[in-house]
């Protein structure tokens, strides 16, 4: 599947190859895979000289991808409404319990006014199901607010002298 | 009080642009009403039955005297001249213009105010025991960890959208002032054997269709863990609350469908991944934020006033209020002093902007600027001179605002209900007035003693029913407004769910049926001393369903 990604500021085309279980893995290539496929034969796609990416529905439990991080280039959060906010949790959990260092990508019906929310639960690309939602990131807008009162793990933030909670973002 | 500093100034200001923005694609029609709803939400702005309605964070209920006149002035300006006091501590205007909202926030944030998580799936206004800081029986000033709350949780990245409202409430005494038992979060501090401070952690409490009393955690949480253990807590709620059913969608679900015990080690094995980590309360933060709260210098000042002590007995007046509407405080000769927003007929927790001031002037007179909202829609002045009370309470009598009611049966709670509220089945403020009409005798209410009378509107019990002395819920059967009678509910350190008497009664029976049931009581009561909810807690529903419906 090709994807619309928001990355660094910019948007980028991306090509990753979707995979059934019983197909013969392609080499060389970007392969994304559910978390149910992943999990049911881990090995093999671990094995792959491909870079492998694994959905994560809401309902995923981002903990059993555990083991498996060190090999994975991309974790795929995907919110099919914007109101099921599990996601944020699961990036969250990927990000500062896991440790994961790879990319980890928001997908779907999320919306404008919760990007930088995601930012801070540590997404770093954006691959949103509505083109108003892709504009509005390349345009900048709904990014009014930089100010946060609560820390987070995202690298584009400072502390506020005197407060230790307070954030706010260095890179708008 | 707490103070904005430049950063919080700066935060709220840039709430108020962007929703400006946003308000403005909506007129435009570039935003759709269903997308611009959640951001409507996040800014507390609800569209009800015949209107907008805006709902102001007044955070732990706390506010001063320029505060106060502002809201007035709102009141006047943009709503028609009055505003609702909420069972969250919150004010409610409910004729607002949508064109005219984000002026309103501008106005709001010049003093120090906003709408801020108001509304929507997230954790609202974080409530505390309106006497905080005051009462004798305290451990701590429980709205310091109300605030560290409320910054945590202001717009958090994780906790906005999750799959239902989140309330917080936190009591700093034994005594349970703030219904801690029946919220989602429900903090009571105490201390340990070593005198440490913390707090006992009650979870899954809860009104609404399903009614549940919090089950406790944590005998005893220490204080730097407090925010630790929410993100736990919240995290175990968000990842694993129900999202299929909006009713089945709260804490209090997922704690009685999974069992405490399974929630307990859920909630502690998250807490150890969390502890430790930023979000760890450094002691020099608690104290940055207590130091706002610092009480005023109390003067030394006799145990008894005799000035005062002279002035009551010449006024009956006086001395009812007195004997009412003041709390004991722990500095000598103060008291807080409660302003009823329940006057005989009007109703309950609304004030117009001419009281609004009133209160205002009365606070930067005689109360150190400080007023609160209380949970059961009263006003506070926590801290008042003894020697000051007859002139105050001559003040507010002249205004309205001298009713010597508190926790007595006109002192009711009531949901906005059908006269106002989308969601409603029944009207509840009509029916409130009349009950506090029939019992308007102020001799006969004092003689009835403390007894809280609760009304709904319908089952998402906004009115609290479910824990009134007296409960009163109102459904529509077949078009028809009904109200059922539930007796022996409580959301003190004794919480319990009132329990349901029988069948409903039509608008022009309800109010006898309440009178019944008070008139059992006094037959039967032990005592004057026995209150309403003691009697009943000795004899149960008994007497009380055989008054009501014959003992067949």
């Amino acid at each position: 599947m090709a994807s619309t990604v928001f990355k660094n500021g910019q948007v980028t085309e991306e090509e990753w190859v979707t995979v059934s279980p019983d197909e013969p893995l392609p080499a060389g290539k970007a392969i994304v895979v559910s978390f149910t496929d992943f999990l049911a034969d881990a090995k093999r796609f671990l094995e792959s000289s491909s870079k492998i990416g694994v959905a994560l529905a809401p309902a995923d439990d981002a903990k059993e991808l555990e083991p498996y991080l060190n090999g994975l280039s991309l974790v795929a959060v995907d919110f099919p409404q914007f109101t099921d906010g599990r996601g944020f949790s699961s990036a969250r959990v990927l990000r500062e319990q896991l440790g994961f260092e790879g990319e980890i990508r928001a997908t779907g019906a999320f919306i404008l006014d919760q990007v930088s929310m995601l930012k801070r639960c540590g997404v770093d690309s954006f691959a949103p199901s509505n083109e108003v939602v892709l504009r509005g990131l390349l345009e900048g807008s709904g990014m009014e607010v930089t100010l946060y009162s609560q820390p987070s793990i995202s690298p584009s933030e400072q502390a506020v002298k005197g407060r230790p909670w307070l954030r706010r973002e260095t890179a708008a | 009080m707490y103070r904005y500093d430049e950063f919080d100034q700066d935060f709220v200001e840039q709430r108020v642009e962007q929703f400006k923005n946003q308000v403005e694609r909506r007129l435009k029609g570039e935003l759709s009403e269903d997308e611009f709803k959640p951001l409507r939400l996040m800014n507390g702005l609800y569209l009800q039955l015949h209107a907008y309605m805006l709902r102001v964070a007044i955070p732990y209920g706390t506010l001063n005297g320029k505060q106060m006149r502002k809201l007035a002035e709102i009141a006047r300006s943009y709503d028609r001249g009055y505003a609702h006091f909420t069972t969250r501590q919150n004010i409610q205007f409910n004729w607002p213009k949508l064109s005219d909202t984000p002026k309103i926030l501008e106005e709001l944030a010049s003093v120090e105010m906003h709408a801020i998580q108001t509304s929507g799936n997230c954790i609202r206004n974080v409530t505390a025991d309106h006497f905080a800081g005051a009462a004798e029986d305290e451990y701590a000033d429980p709205r310091v960890y109300a605030e560290i709350l409320r910054q945590w949780s202001s717009l958090h990245p994780e906790f906005t959208f999750l799959p239902r409202k989140f309330k917080i409430a936190i009591t700093g005494a034994d005594h349970d002032r703030a219904a801690v038992q029946v919220h989602d979060i429900g903090l009571q501090l105490n201390q340990n054997e070593d005198g440490e401070r913390g707090f006992r952690v009650f979870v899954g409490g809860g009104l609404g269709r399903t009614p549940m009393i919090g089950r406790k955690l944590r005998e005893f949480l220490p204080e730097q863990d407090l925010l630790s253990y929410c993100e736990a807590i919240l995290r175990v709620y968000n990842l694993h609350g129900r999202r299929d059913n909006k009713y089945k969608a709260r804490i209090k679900i997922l704690v009685h469908e999974s069992g405490e015990d399974t929630i307990r080690n859920e909630v502690e094995a998250e807490f150890l991944k969390v502890k430790n980590g930023f979000l760890n309360l450094p002691l020099e933060e608690i104290e940055r934020i207590n130091a706002y709260f610092a009480p005023p210098v109390f003067e030394d000042l006799p145990e008894t006033e005799s000035a005062f002590e002279a002035a009551k007995a010449e006024s009956r007046e006086l001395a009812n209020f007195a004997k009412r509407n003041l709390n004991p405080h722990k500095a000598k000769g103060y008291t807080s002093l409660t302003i009823s927003l329940k006057p005989i007929g009007g109703a309950p927790g609304d004030a117009t902007a001419e009281q609004m001031e009133v209160i205002a002037d009365l606070a930067e007179r005689f109360a150190y600027d400080e007023i609160r909202v209380s949970h059961e829609q009263n006003i506070v002045f926590p801290h008042v001179e003894l020697r000051d009370v007859p002139l105050i309470f001559k003040i507010l009598a002249a205004n309205g605002l001298g009713e010597a009611n508190a926790g007595l049966i006109s002192d009711s709670i009531a949901c906005p209900g059908l006269d106002y509220c989308a969601l409603a089945n029944a009207r509840s403020i009509p029916v409130a007035q009349e009950i506090s009409e029939r019992f308007a005798s102020l001799e006969r209410q004092h003689d009835i003693g403390d007894l809280k009378l609760k009304i709904s509107g319908c089952i998402n019990a906004c009115g609290h029913h479910h824990v009134g002395h007296i409960g009163i819920l109102g459904v529509d059967r077949k078009g028809e407004e009904l109200y059922q009678i539930t007796i022996g509910g409580s959301a003190d350190e004794n919480t319990s769910i009132g329990k349901i008497l029988g069948r409903g009664f039509p608008a022009d029976k309800v109010v006898d049926a309440v009178e019944t049931l008070v008139d059992t009581y006094l037959d039967i009561r032990a005592n004057k001393a026995e209150a309403f909810i003691d009697t009943y807690r000795r004899v149960g529903d008994a007497p009380f369903k055989e008054a009501l419906y014959g003992s067949g």
